[in-house]
């Protein structure tokens, strides 16, 4: 029997190390804080949703699906938002702007897909978790615990080895380090940009497909999760992809194990019912970032950058 | 179907009203100084939480109303109210303290939240208001004495007091709200003429250059969060005080920072022009679609509402594309004449 708050914490890590991996896949490429990261995890849990409750199929079934569409969206991203406007020469406030923009008319898309479930399937679509239609292991364990630990250690291991025993992925850190260098040394930044744009959909949109496995979602999540989500990254460094991953999870043990310990602690002392304090941990993305900024902006791999 | 056109335009106004008076905050902070700030809701939460928690307070103590401020609110502030309609000179003096109050609160406010940042590169510092945003409204939500928690609370009616109650009550509080947004363009067109508007644009287009010139980054941008953000801590007031009421939940960073960020890229940032044209657009796209909504939801089979955010996403994605600088372009003003290509041809 595992601990209820630790299979919670585990989860919940483990979606937001992902999707700050991605979204600092694409900050390391593009230079451009993706404001879309949130609506593309969303994308990943109404492919969820659809799949289990619309379709009445295997929830899981619906991973390799939203990592397609997850990527095809970032794609469309790419090369119909962003490349147009840095051929233009758009500053980074400007694209940063575009992606903004961007992610307000996928996530008009999202509700108005969440309210035609509504009136065509008549099902409850928003407010709500599919944590019953998961597979028991016994034990109070479900299945969700596991796939989304080895979804993490998976997509970390391939895109280790991607990126140090493959001429493409040596080809991506060379862009990341100097962009200008490696296109003069012949190598094709342009397909660079569409992988890491393409993973960095495909897997938020992947980890974003187990979120409603375990915890209650709704669209309105997109811009409340984004926040955990540059919280990540910023802790990570905005830097190193791993440093992403393992922010990233850290920003979520924080809000998830580290508030919830706390509140109980806390409580006997000041009062307050525990699930008042717990309500608090919405704070813990500014504490983190603004003690990041002030303290070691370069976040917590900056200090062993490897060169 | 028949439309009614004086309430139509009313609500236009209004909308239109208090988010140019947003955007023209933004303007200051996006606009002139280049501070990415995807968290203006702060700013203007601060400003309502004060109209929220203050003067219904102290218009409390001064009546000697009985009761809890916070679970008897609508009583207390029906009482409130009542005495008040006799004494407009006190409904005017209580509006004048809170707009300063809540104008004070809100540059505190954007100065704090952008100080982490204010030397780091324009990301970092988009980000960290980004994240600010949301901070003060989590507080409001979860604790109750500031404006009620989840239930809100009421805010006394200084607009009734002044303007006299009736049916054409809206229609004056419309031309209140819209003489403020047009004192606040008019307070922008000043700064942004003045030496420290020039300061300003200096940061926004050579954050080196000034450095080099001795001037610090950080308390030039220090300056225009805080002025940006008196502005929305006023905008803030003066919509809690036109609304009624103050609810929390109500300040959401979609409403509240990007849209309002939107409209002013849409329009053009850093013109006053612009600013205008933005919020106009966005307010009467808003309710015209809105006045179609059961036709529209009947053929689209979902909620129209989300035709809007599509419209508006679309919009914006493309005249980014095509137009960066948005619908009105601003006007370099350099302090030296550049030369000419003719006299470039000749020196050289």
């Amino acid at each position: 029997m595992i601990d209820p708050l630790i299979i919670n914490t585990i989860v919940y890590s483990s979606i937001l190390g992902l999707s700050s991996l991605s979204l600092t896949l694409t900050y390391l490429t593009t230079k451009v804080p993706n404001f879309a990261q949130g609506v593309f995890l969303l994308l990943g849990s109404y492919v969820t949703f659809t799949v289990a409750e619309a379709l009445k199929q295997n929830p899981y079934l619906s991973l390799p699906v939203a990592f397609l569409l997850g990527g095809a969206v970032a794609l469309i991203q790419y090369y119909g938002v962003l490349l147009p406007l840095s051929t233009r020469g758009g500053s980074l406030v400007t694209q940063m702007v575009a992606t903004l923009a961007f992610s307000i008319l996928l996530y008009g898309g999202l509700n108005a897909y969440a309210s035609y479930l509504d009136y065509v399937y008549n099902v409850q679509s928003r407010d709500v978790t599919l944590g019953f239609l998961d597979y028991n292991l016994g034990g109070g364990i479900r299945a969700v615990f596991l796939v989304s630990a080895v979804l993490a250690a998976a997509f970390i291991l391939s895109l280790y080895l991607f990126l140090n025993k493959t001429r493409l992925g040596v080809s991506v850190r060379a862009t990341v380090e100097n962009p200008s260098l490696a296109e003069s040394m012949g190598i094709n930044t342009k397909l660079v940009k569409t992988i890491s744009w393409f993973l960095s959909g495909g897997m938020a949109s992947a980890a974003g497909s187990l979120y409603p496995l375990q915890f209650v979602f709704s669209p309105t999540l997109a811009y409340s999760i984004l926040l955990s989500v540059f919280a990540g990254s910023v802790l990570g460094g905005l830097m190193s992809l791993f440093g992403g991953f393992i922010g990233g999870f850290i920003e979520g043990f924080i809000e998830k194990y580290v508030v919830t310990e706390l509140s109980i602690y806390l409580s006997p002392v000041i009062g307050v019912s525990p699930f008042v304090i717990n309500q608090y941990s919405t704070l813990v993305p500014l504490i983190v970032v603004a003690a990041v900024l002030l303290i070691a902006p370069n976040g917590i791999m900056g200090m062993r950058v490897k060169r | 179907m028949t439309v009614d056109i004086p309430s139509l335009i009313l609500a236009i106004v209004l909308d239109f009203s208090v988010y140019l008076m947003v955007v023209v905050s933004l303007n200051v902070e996006i606009g002139l100084t280049g501070v990415p700030n995807f968290g203006r809701v702060l700013a203007y939460a601060g400003g309502a939480f004060v109209t929220g928690a203050i003067p219904g307070r102290i218009l409390q103590l001064v009546y000697g109303v009985q009761g809890d401020y916070i679970l008897n609110n609508p009583s207390v502030i029906a009482e409130i109210n009542y005495k008040l309609l006799q004494q407009p000179l006190m409904a005017l003096a209580v509006l004048i303290l809170t707009l300063i109050l809540a104008g004070t609160v809100g540059a505190a406010l954007g100065y704090i939240s952008s100080y982490p940042a204010l030397r780091l590169r324009e990301d970092y510092l988009g980000i960290l208001l980004l994240i600010a945003g949301t901070s003060l409204v989590v507080v409001g939500i979860t604790y109750p004495p500031i404006v009620g928690g989840t239930v809100g609370v009421q805010v006394p009616a200084v607009f009734n007091a002044l303007l006299g109650q009736g049916p054409s009550l809206y229609y004056k509080i419309s031309i209140v709200l819209l003489s403020f947004s047009l004192a606040m363009l008019i307070l922008f067109h000043l700064i942004s003429n003045s030496p420290m508007g020039r300061a300003f644009r200096a940061v926004r287009e050579n954050e080196d250059l000034v450095g080099v010139l001795g001037r610090d980054i950080g308390v030039i941008r220090g300056k225009a969060m805080a002025l940006g953000g008196f502005l929305a801590g006023v905008a803030g007031s003066l919509y809690a005080f036109y609304i009624g009421s103050v609810y929390a939940a109500a300040f959401d960073n979609l409403t509240w920072s990007f849209n309002p960020y939107l409209m002013l890229v849409l329009g053009g940032a850093g013109t006053s022009l612009g600013a205008v044209l933005g919020a106009l657009v966005y307010s009467t796209l808003y309710h015209v679609i809105d006045l179609y909504k059961q036709t529209l939801s009947y053929y689209l089979h979902f909620d129209a509402v989300w035709l809007q955010y599509m419209l508006f996403g679309l919009i914006l994605t493309l005249i980014l594309i095509i137009r960066p600088q948005g619908i009105v372009v601003e006007k370099a003003k350099p302090l030296v004449k550049p030369r000419s290509k003719d006299e470039e041809k000749s020196t050289s």
